[in-house]
């Protein structure tokens, strides 16, 4: 798994110097100042707006927080991509709300543009606060209620309750969303690209897609690597340090008491949230859906949106996704156990690797990989399915080890000391009992290639399209009425999703990018 | 100075299925009291209603003289004045001790403030650790001097013993008795062990199911139980059916002095204490002839099981 990896690395240092002066200046520089400045800027934001709306929905008397607790997380059933693609549909030039504007005031308004830093950072704040709020929300579920007390009892006042006690004790989970929201910001390819805003990933992929220039994509993936790493190797120490706090008293908090503004303020801002990521992307592709149906485009049969390519595109997304689910839990498997049983986490780390890594990057890596050494499989729906499970494998890894550990080690002493074989041991007894585990770990993958854009454009062979590959290219040309459907296919087969969040509340699912 | 510093007058408080009171309950200036009950019983929703972490339901709770919660007025914990330690401490996990103990205190007169509070409990030298790295015994005393550092009116401590070690206990009892004596603190702490509470306090609450059985000095409620309940909670008590008869009370064990008048033919329970039991052997026996079986020794004295065979 961490071959990938491996190569670039290794090509892009084998480059030669010229090459790396010429470009350090010219490309790496201002690149470095902009990915840098918006994963800054957009976990400043998440992680604002994510404590925020965690402390309404868990320690104030908010009115319906009970069901704005799950519905904040649900904006991860919509791909990160399809919400930049739906938000420039509705305030880009000429779009929904310039239409809406001059039928109803009969002249024409230009809206301020939605392209550039500030739309990249707006809808990648609303793509990745759930990441900080669910952290958040747990964390704050486990605080110890009579820290707050003493802290009362000693004379503190609200303001300084926050900031001395509450915020101190929630700052590794704060510590932990925020990087995940850096490297996921990294990693991001849809919403810089819709956006027009130039970082690593976009400049790494015209590389690779328009003039298939593999020197300069590798020495830039290198630097985007050693950034990744960078914040990778933070996250380790910080989980190193976590402090874990138990809580030991079972007595809830009582809840802040709302005055009527701050209860109309704190109603507006969920609402906000809400429609900038759930109501007004499903609005819009649902907008757009009617209207290819009310008034078909004759350019339409060129983009192939009948049912019957609809179908195909969807068959096609599900038997990769399917496909490289199953091959991921398969290989996991045996490392999983060798990890648990034995306790060798070697491995298990080296595989990790994947995770962090931008799609862009995988694509390089096995677009390398494969042209050299077997070039068979080049450009074919395995290398495809590869790249899928190279991305996705820690979740794989991650679930069937939970389940394991659940597993009691006596379990299986016993069924040996009956004179069962390792193999049957497995079958009848660990397996049913880590089954659970291992069916979130498959949808989990399944789920997260299913929306995966950036490697599937890059590998894909040719001919072979996607849920996500179709929508990208027709909402790239502006045929938003021909992407609408393969999006609410793609949404509507994302809705497990709803369902792993309710249990887990884990933001393990990536937001598609 | 024997007036009433802490009041609770008609308290009465529900929290769900749970009702507190209504009761009423004065502390005196100074003075140590413990509040004395099994488990359940609402001690800490006592504490916790001087504090302000609940509201009561009906009546008035006074602190030197103002009231600081009743239908009308509301005084938040924080402007209370009062000190809590937690049954578990609920020390600052992120906070050094010394910053533990600062935390109530002004900036500027800290510093000097900490180290004395430091030494008062025993642990110079202490300041720099973190809660974790202290054993049961010193985070109690960290949480003891958080709450002393901004001189509270009223300490109030919950279970202050529970999370100790069983052979450790005495020895932190004996040095918070001495503690809080030479503090003249008026002082309110919670139990469900006896001993703890007879040896600390210069009266005992005993509660029961939310309400105030008796309120007395240790003495008193040894000698005098003013319930069944305190008589059976405190100590050891044998207790006899017995019918009045005359100037005294009749019962399986022969005739008691009646101690005040009661009507003829009443039924009444009759409390004997352990010590004050005296066994001795007949020649003739109504009793089982066989020796008695020891109970395992207890205290001073010795527990008997004797078998009656008339």
């Amino acid at each position: 798994m961490a071959l990938p990896l491996i190569v670039t690395l290794w090509r892009g240092l084998s480059t030669e110097f010229s090459l790396w002066a010429t470009l350090w200046q010219a490309r790496v520089l201002p690149l470095l100042g902009n990915s840098l400045a918006l994963a800054g800027a957009v976990t400043l934001g998440s992680l604002v707006l994510g404590v925020l709306l965690a402390w309404l929905v868990e320690r104030t008397d908010l009115p319906g927080r009970k069901i704005f607790g799950p519905l904040l997380v649900a904006t991860l059933v919509i791909p990160c991509y399809l919400i930049a693609i739906w938000h420039v549909s509705f305030w880009g030039p000429g779009g929904l709300l310039e239409r809406a504007l001059a039928a109803l005031l009969g002249a024409s308004i230009k809206v301020p543009t939605i392209y550039g830093f500030v739309g990249a950072w707006l809808i990648l704040v609303i793509a990745t606060y759930p990441y900080v709020y669910t952290l958040a929300r747990a964390a704050l579920r486990s605080l110890d209620p009579q820290l707050e007390e003493a802290a009362r009892s000693l004379g503190a006042h609200k303001l300084k309750i926050f900031f001395k006690v509450t915020l101190p004790l929630l700052a590794p989970a704060l510590a932990a969303g925020g990087l995940l929201t850096a490297v996921y910001v990294l990693s991001d390819y849809g919403v810089v690209a819709t956006l027009r805003y130039e970082t690593f990933t976009t400049a790494i992929y015209k590389q690779l897609a328009g003039r298939y220039d593999q020197a300069p994509a590798a020495l830039l993936s290198t630097v985007l690597i050693a950034l990744t790493v960078i914040l990778l190797v933070i996250q380790q120490r910080l989980w190193g340090r976590g402090r874990h706090y138990y809580k030991a008293s079972q007595r809830a908090l009582p809840l802040v008491r709302l005055s009527v503004w701050g209860r109309g303020a704190a109603m507006g801002l969920v609402g906000l949230v809400l429609f900038f990521g759930l109501i007004l992307p499903s609005g819009v592709s649902l907008y757009w859906w009617l209207e290819s149906i009310a008034r078909p485009n004759p350019a339409a049969a060129l983009w192939g949106s009948s049912l019957a390519d609809l179908l195909r595109y969807a068959g096609n997304s599900l038997f990769s996704a399917a496909t490289a689910a199953t091959l991921a839990l398969v290989l996991a498997w045996p490392i999983a156990y060798r990890a648990v049983r034995y306790e060798q986490h070697g491995l298990t780390r080296l595989a990790q690797a994947g995770q962090a890594l931008p799609g862009v990057l995988i694509a390089l890596a096995l677009a390398l990989l494969l042209h050299r050494f077997v070039p068979s499989l080049y450009f074919t729906i395995w290398a495809l399915i590869f790249a899928y499970v190279i991305r996705f494998f820690s979740h794989a890894l991650q679930a069937v080890e939970s389940g394991l550990a659940r597993v009691p080690v006596r379990l299986e002493e016993a069924a040996r000391s009956l004179g069962r074989s390792t193999v049957s041991i497995w079958r009848r007894v660990t397996f049913p009992l880590v089954a659970p585990s291992v069916a979130a770990g498959w949808t989990l993958v399944f789920l997260n290639a299913l929306r995966e854009l950036p490697a599937t454009l890059l590998l894909r062979p040719p001919g072979f399209d996607t849920l996500p590959v179709r929508l990208w290219i027709a909402a790239g040309e502006g045929f938003y009425a021909q992407a609408a459907a393969p999006a609410l296919v793609l949404i509507i087969l994302s809705l497990p999703m709803l369902y792993l969040l309710r249990v887990g509340d884990r933001p393990e699912v990536r937001h598609g990018d | 100075m024997a007036t009433d510093f802490v009041e609770l007058r008609g308290v009465r408080v529900r929290l769900g299925q749970f009702e507190l009171g209504p009761f009423s309950l004065s502390v005196k200036k100074g003075e140590l009291v413990a509040v004395l009950g099994p488990s359940g019983s609402g001690k800490t929703t006592l504490l916790r209603l001087i504090a302000g972490f609940e509201r009561p339901n009906e009546g008035s709770i006074v602190i030197d003289g103002h009231v600081v919660a009743d239908m009308t007025h509301w005084v938040e914990p924080e402007d209370r004045g009062v000190g809590m330690v937690f049954q578990d401490y609920a020390l600052f996990p992120h906070l050094t001790v010394a910053q533990n103990i600062a935390f109530g205190l002004n900036k500027g007169d800290s510093c000097a403030r900490v180290s004395e509070l430091l030494k008062l409990v025993g642990l110079d030298g202490f300041a720099g650790r973190y809660p974790h790295e202290l054993s049961g015994g010193e985070q109690q005393r960290v949480a003891l001097a958080r709450s002393l550092a901004t001189n509270p009116k009223v300490l109030l401590l919950d279970e202050p013993f529970s999370n100790l070690d069983a052979d450790l206990r005495p020895k932190m009892r004996a040095e918070l008795k001495l503690l809080l004596q030479r503090l003249n603190c008026t002082t309110i702490f919670v139990t469900h062990d006896q001993e703890e509470a007879f040896e600390l306090a210069d009266r005992v609450a005993v509660l029961k199911a939310g309400r105030l059985e008796q309120i007395d000095t240790p003495e008193n409620l040894y000698r005098a139980p003013a319930t069944r309940f305190v008589a059976e909670f405190i100590g050891h008590a044998n207790l006899l059916k017995g019918r009045v008869r005359g100037s005294c009370i009749e019962t399986a064990l022969g005739c008691f002095i009646l101690t005040r008048p009661l009507p003829e033919g009443t039924l009444v329970d009759v409390m004997v204490r352990p010590e004050e039991v005296e066994l001795e052997a007949l020649a003739t026996p109504p009793f089982s002839p066989s020796p008695p079986a020891p109970l395992p020794p207890k205290g001073e004295g010795q527990g008997v099981r004797v078998k009656r065979v008339a």
